[in-house]
Formats: C-alpha cells, structure tokens, sequence
C-alpha cells in the first residue's frame, strides 16, 4: 500500500515538475480544498456548546438544552477531556425534558450516558458551592463531575436495585465552575405495560446553591404531599373500613362479608402503602408483591359481589369463583416473582402470558355483577353492581390497553389516567372517581347486609332461646316416688337445642302403683324438635288416659305424628313398671335398655312418625331386687372424641356395669365428648321395705 | 366433624349375574347430607332394581342421617320395583340400623362381596 502511494506522489511530482509557479498554484489548490474537507467534517461534528450560567443567586436554573447522548456503557465518557461532539463515535444530542424511549430510542432498556458542559459562577455575595436536584432518572445513576464520581441513585448491575416511584435527588457539586457533567445511567428491561417511552430524565436537572437547592427539594416534596391529600385520606378512611370489618368479622365469624369487606379494603391499602407513599421498597419488591395485592383485591370483590348480589346459594357459581381465586392468585404470585428478577425475553414472555391470565379474570366481576342484577337487589345492591361494574370495566380497558402498548402504540390507557378535574392541585382521574363510589356503595351495602343479618340472627337466637325455654319445660323438675324402686334421671343439653323427652306418668286408678315411664329422641334440632317434643309429650299424657299398655301408647303416638315430621322421626320408648317388679317395654326405634349389663331383648321397629300403622311389641322382663334397669338416648351412646372415636355399646356395657346413677353415666360420657343431648334414667328396684327413693340432676335454668 | 357427604356411583354384578348398582357414601352423614343422598337415589336410573348402598367409607350417622336412609327405603318399599341391601357398616352402625328397624326394608352385609354373593 505505501510503495503504491509513493508511486503515484512521484507521479505528481513528475506532472507538476515544468514550472514553479504551478507548482504553488497546485500547493494553494491542495490547501483549499483541505479546508473545504475540515469544514464539512466539523459541520458532521458538532462540538457541544458549553451552558453558561452566571452570576447565579438565590435561585436554581434547569440544565436544559441540548445534553450530548450516548447508548451503551464506557467508563471513559466520564472524561472531562472525551470528545464527545454530536455525530462522533455515535455520540447525539437528546433533551432532558423526556426519557430517551420519547426520542427516538423507543424501548431501549439498558446502559446509556448524558454528558453537558457546564460554566457556572455565582452571584456576589452568594455561597461558592453548587448542588444539583434531579428529579428523576429512569432507573439507576452515577453523576461525575469532570470525571470524578460525585454522587449516585440505586445500584448498577449486576445486582441492580431502586426504590418505587423515588422523589427527586441531591448532589453536592462543591465550588464546581467549569466542566463536565457526566451521567451514567441504567434503565432496568420492560415489563409487559410499559410504553417503551421510558429511560433516563423525565426533567431537567437544576443548580443552585446549596441552599436553594434544598429548598427546590422541599418545595418539590411539598407539592407532592398536597397534590396526594386525597389519596392519603382515602388510605385512611379505607384503613379504618378494613379494621372495623375485620374487628366485625372476628366477632361474628358467620359475618364472611365483612371478612370480605376488610380484605379488599386491606389490599387497597396495602398497595397504597406499597407504591404510594415512597417508602423505601425496592422497585422489585413493591411491583413484586403488588401483583398478588391486586389479585387478593379482585378475589375479594368477586366474594363480596356474591355475598351482596345473593349469589351465595349457587354452589356452582361459588365454585368456580374459588377455582378462578386460586388461578388469579397462582397467576399474580408467580408475575410478582418475575417482577423481582431482572427480566430475560422468555421471562418478559412469561410476564405478559400470567398477566393476560388475570386481565381475563378481570372481567369476572361483570359477570357476577350481571348475574346479581337478575336477583332485582335493592337500591343499595344496585348501586355496588352499577359502580363494580364500571370500575372494573375501566380498570380493564386502561390494563388491557397498556399492556404490549410499546408494540401497538395505543394511546388510550394513558389518556384514561388524565384527570378529569383537580381540587386544590388534588388530580381526580375517572378511576379514582369510580373506585371512590364503589367503595362507598360497599360501605353502604354491607352495613345494611350486617344489620338485616343481625336482626335475623338475633330472631333465630330468641327462637332456640324459646326452644331451650320450651324443652326444659319439658323435662320434669321433681320426680314422683316409685313404689319399690330408686328413681335417679340426668339431662344434659348440647350446645343446640335437641330433642330429648322423658316423662313419668303414675297409672291412675291401678291396683298395682304402676307407673308409665316414656322416654325419647326426636331427630333433627332447634325449635322445630322442641316443637315435636311439645306434641309428643301432650299426646303421650293424653294417652296415658285411656291406655297402660305400652305398644298402644307407640301406636297412639304414631298416628299423632305420622306426617307431622317433615322427613324426620322420633325414636321412644314407653314402659309400665309395676310394683312388683314387672316391666313391660315397647320400644320405637330406640336404643334398647340395659338390664345391668346386658341389653334386654327387645325387637328392632322403625321410630315413631315414619309408617301410618305401624304395630309395636311388648317385651316384659321382671326386676328381681338390686337390678339396675337403664334407660337412655343415643347422646350417651354416640358421645365422640375430637378424633372422632365413639363411646359406643362395649364402654357403655363396661359402664352399666358398674351400676352408675344417671348422673355418673351422663359425666362418662361428657367426659368422653358430648356432641348431642343426653337423657339417663335407671332404675334400681329395692329390696321389700327399702324406701323408694329419687334423684334428678336438670341443666341449670 | 361434620365433614361433606360424598356420594359415587359404580356398576357391578351380582354373583346372580344381575346388573348392580352401587352408591357409594364418605364422611359423616347427618341432615346435611340429605340433598347429596337423595339427589343420588333419585338420580338413578327408573331400570335400576338392585341397589346396594356401601357405607364403608362413612364414620359416623346422626339420628337425622339415619332418617334420610329410612326415608330412601320406604320410598323403594312402597315402589316394590327395587331390591336394596347395605354394606359396609361398622358393627356399632350395624346395631343402630337394626335398632330401628332397617333391617327389615334392606338386609345388611358386611361386605360387597358378601351383598353380591346374596344379591
């Protein structure tokens, strides 16, 4: 290559060897046309003006204009001395106005520089030193001053870390007069709703002295608190809302709509809390943990819905409403786990998959809320639908339209964020509004959810009060003498109101002290088996009348109660004692009495209530003196542990066994875990000139 | 305690080569389970003449349980067109079922094998 260069210079010279004054003819050409090339190339080049600011004083002035730009990272473009001229080694010129992705770098996620010449001198009389407020750079930076570093904001790669939604920051430039102003700074990738118009100053810097810069930082903050009364009064009320809800909830448990209510109020808060009010959480974490908040805050919406809307009793509907919840929060856990990592392309695919997923499930509230609106709810269940419908449908169209937004260049999801007015410098978008009325339809519809809940638990309770009123009515009080016999009876109610009976009717005008005893269970509980017990207990004494025999006392009743028991029975057991010690037994359905420790033969009959004409048989057994003859109800047989395990026939023969009184037998199996009311009688027949003798044990009135 | 009632349905034959139907219950069984036991019985088939009820995965029956059973059998008593037996049962439960009377309207068995061999 050179000998060819020295080849064609000969052959110049040769050309331009005949005269001298063509030769500097050819020299002066030759330095024209020199001039005219460096000429072009410093107009491809342009050197970056210098900003002048002088003579600054006690305010701040914006660092705006032209900064020199470039992509990618190289630690030596913090050199003061880097030519770093528009159009050399790719350095351009961008404003500081807006983010890089709005000038021509749409999308671009990554390392890029900013670099401006600066003179500054201040005012007479003014503090030497200058500072610098930045309001915000996207995301991370390092400021240098004429290539020293002087200040930075969040961590580089590879271990990069920033706050949500950081306020403006300060850098002292100390007596700084003329240099450069390097900034490197890091733009973390994509996530699925950003535009692609992001990266680097969303404002220019200012400078000013220390003091006015700190006083621009307080303005700023200042403003940003005013402009933010109205979210913070909202966090408050909605706080309080979720408070009292839960406080309401954890009085009642039955109350899931309050639970309901403090949930989607809670997550309200908490995402306030988390992305609002900049506090220290790292960008990651608060995206992160954001997801699954607003997924708990939909899955609390589509429950209070149900619960508001009357939709509780479509079990379908309730399922899929739970599958769905499971999805949603599945789906928002695992986006909120990408969101706490730096982001690869599969895992940006990843990102926009899991949010298409619960965007869909967005639009289950409107679906609930048109099949409410079907059960015609009243004003204040209409004003939930309207609202949750038109909250959520915003909410919807700004979400599905920002997503992939840097792709489809739509517009829409920001212009929806625009406010439609302002109150003392307080911004009220249309989603602010809707979700405003919404929370308050809410507020307004569970308070008359829970009151005409508490008037109707509060009748249902007068109603078991009265049961339990009416069963121990019931239940004899005093137990007449029994000739030739000791007499001892425990009842012992469950927590509900069941359907034990027992009754002891002396048979009139009988030459042999007879006595009736009728003892039984009526299926089911509350004030419906009080009521039953109530017929059976008249119709038995009535019968008693007329008849001694037990099989036509069964037989009377049964025809009493056949068709009066809506699917249920009564089990019962009717037997004349005589004084002689004859027993006579007919038993309905009933558990079979013990006779010691044995139980007595006794056939196996459905219970009262079931069949039209049921026949019953008579079994007689006769008590030789010191029997033990128990009767009882299935709450002593199938009394059960936590585990589940029963009391059963083997440990009642053990008990009977050791002849108990009907207290002891009853404490047994309390002991052993009562889950339904327990009636005991026995009967121990004494010996010929023992006293008769009785002991009752009755619930506490 | 009050666990869900469960109710499956299965064919199987009888050692007669009859065609068996089979409702099989889990959990606890107390009026609540009443709509699941009834909405099973009703659902089957009007061709269906054998039916056996397995009760081998069922711990516990209230008395309100019991009368939803009683309910089933007299309903299939009264149609006369349908043979149902039980299987399965603990001996307590065996007991209680023939204390009112069940014994009478579906013989008890205390295992499928044993209700197919009979069946």
């Amino acid at each position: 290559m050179r000998k060819r260069n020295e080849t064609q210079r000969q052959k110049l010279r040769n050309s331009c060897l005949p005269s001298g004054w063509v030769r500097w003819f050819c020299t002066i050409g030759l330095l024209a046309l020199g001039m005219m090339a460096v000429s072009t190339l410093a107009s491809a080049e342009q050197k970056p003006e210098s900003l002048v600011i002088d003579g600054l004083g006690k305010g701040t002035a914006a660092l705006n204009g032209p900064w020199q730009f470039h992509l990618g990272d190289d630690p030596v473009w913090a050199s003061p001395a880097l030519d770093d001229a528009t159009g050399h080694s790719g350095w351009e010129q961008l404003t500081a106005d807006k983010p890089w992705g709005a000038q021509g770098h749409l999308a671009y996620a990554g390392y890029a520089w900013y670099r401006r010449h600066v003179h500054l001198s201040p005012a007479f009389g003014v503090s030497p030193e200058f500072a610098l407020l930045n309001r915000r750079i996207e995301d991370v930076y390092e400021i240098y001053w004429n290539g020293t570093l002087i200040g930075r904001y969040g961590e580089m790669p590879p271990n990069p870390s920033f706050r949500y939604g950081a306020g403006a920051q300060t850098v002292s430039l100390g007596q700084a007069r003329d240099g450069v102003l390097a900034i490197r700074v890091w733009k973390q990738p994509l996530v699925s709703f950003d535009s692609g118009e992001q990266g680097g100053f969303t404002a220019p810097p200012e400078v000013g002295s220390p003091e006015a810069i700190a006083a621009e930082l307080a303005t700023s903050n200042y403003k940003w608190l005013h402009a933010r009364q109205y979210t913070f009064a909202e966090a408050i009320f909605t706080a309080l809302v979720a408070i009292l809800s839960f406080i309401g909830w954890l009085r009642n448990r039955e109350q899931r709509v309050l639970l309901w209510m403090a949930v989607f109020c809670g997550s309200w808060v908490g995402s306030t809390v988390l992305v609002g009010l900049r506090l220290p959480f790292s960008f990651n974490f608060a995206l992160g943990t954001l997801q699954p908040i607003l997924g708990l805050r939909d899955i609390a919406l589509w429950f209070l819905l149900i619960e508001l809307l009357q939709l509780k009793d479509n079990r379908r509907l309730v399922r899929f409403t739970w599958a769905l919840a499971t999805l949603t929060i599945v789906s928002t856990s695992l986006d909120g786990l990408l969101s706490a990592v730096t982001m690869s392309y599969a895992e940006q695919i990843a990102d926009g998959v899991l949010t298409v997923i619960f965007t869909v499930a967005e639009l289950y509230a409107p679906v609930l809320v048109f099949l409410g609106l079907r059960r015609r709810p009243d004003h204040a269940r209409w004003m939930v639908a309207v609202f949750a419908f038109l909250s959520q449908m915003i909410f919807v169209v700004r979400i599905a339209l920002s997503q992939g937004s840097r792709f489809t260049h739509w517009k829409l999801a920001d212009k929806i964020d625009l406010p439609l007015f302002t109150i003392d410098g307080n911004p009220f978008t249309a989603s602010t509004i809707f979700r405003l009325l919404l929370l308050l339809s809410i507020v307004y519809a569970v308070f008359r959810h829970a009151r005409e809940e508490f008037r109707r638990q509060h009748a249902v309770e007068q109603d078991l009060l009265g049961a339990q009123e009416l069963q121990r009515v019931l239940i004899p009080d005093a137990l007449p003498s029994l000739p030739g016999f000791s007499l001892t009876s425990a009842y012992r109610p469950a927590q509900e109101v069941g359907g034990d009976f027992f009754q002891i009717i002396p048979v009139e005008d009988d030459s042999l002290d007879s006595t009736l005893v009728v003892l039984g269970d009526v299926s089911g509980k509350g004030l419906r088996a009080a009521m039953a017990v109530s017929l059976i207990v008249g119709a038995a004494r009535t019968l008693a009348d007329f008849s001694s025999q037990p099989a036509e006392i069964l037989a009377g009743l049964n025809r009493r109660l056949h068709g009066r028991l809506k699917g249920g029975f009564v089990t019962c057991l009717v037997l004349r004692l005589d004084s002689d010690g004859t027993c006579v037994v007919a038993n309905a359905g009933h558990p079979t009495p013990f006779l010691n420790h044995e139980e007595i033969a006794s056939p196996g009959m459905l219970p009262l209530g079931v069949t039209a004409n049921a026949i019953y048989e008579e079994t007689t057994v006769h008590l030789e003196p010191g029997d033990h003859f128990v009767l009882y109800t299935d709450g002593l047989l199938e009394a059960r542990t936590p585990a589940g395990e029963l009391f059963g026939f083997e440990r009642l023969q053990a008990l009977f066994t050791g002849h108990p009184n009907a207290e002891q037998a009853t404490e047994a199996a309390v002991n052993f875990g009562q889950q339904d009311d327990i009636t005991v009688l026995t009967l121990t027949r004494l010996a010929a000139g023992e006293e008769a003798s009785t002991q009752l044990t009755a619930p506490a009135a | 305690m009050q666990a869900t009632t469960r109710v499956t349905q299965r064919a199987a034959t009888a050692d007669s080569g009859s065609a068996v139907t089979i409702l099989s219950f889990s959990g606890d069984i107390s009026s609540a389970s009443k709509e699941a036991i009834l909405a099973a019985y009703h659902g089957l088939d009007g061709s269906v003449s054998k039916v056996l009820l397995d009760f081998t995965g069922v711990e516990y029956i209230n008395s309100s349980g019991i009368a939803i059973f009683i309910q089933v059998l007299l309903e299939s008593s009264k149609s006369g067109s349908r043979t149902i037996a039980i299987f399965g049962l603990s001996p307590h439960f065996q007991k209680v079922f023939t204390m009112v009377g069940i014994n009478k309207y579906a013989a008890l068995y205390s295992d499928e094998s044993a209700a197919k061999s009979a069946l």
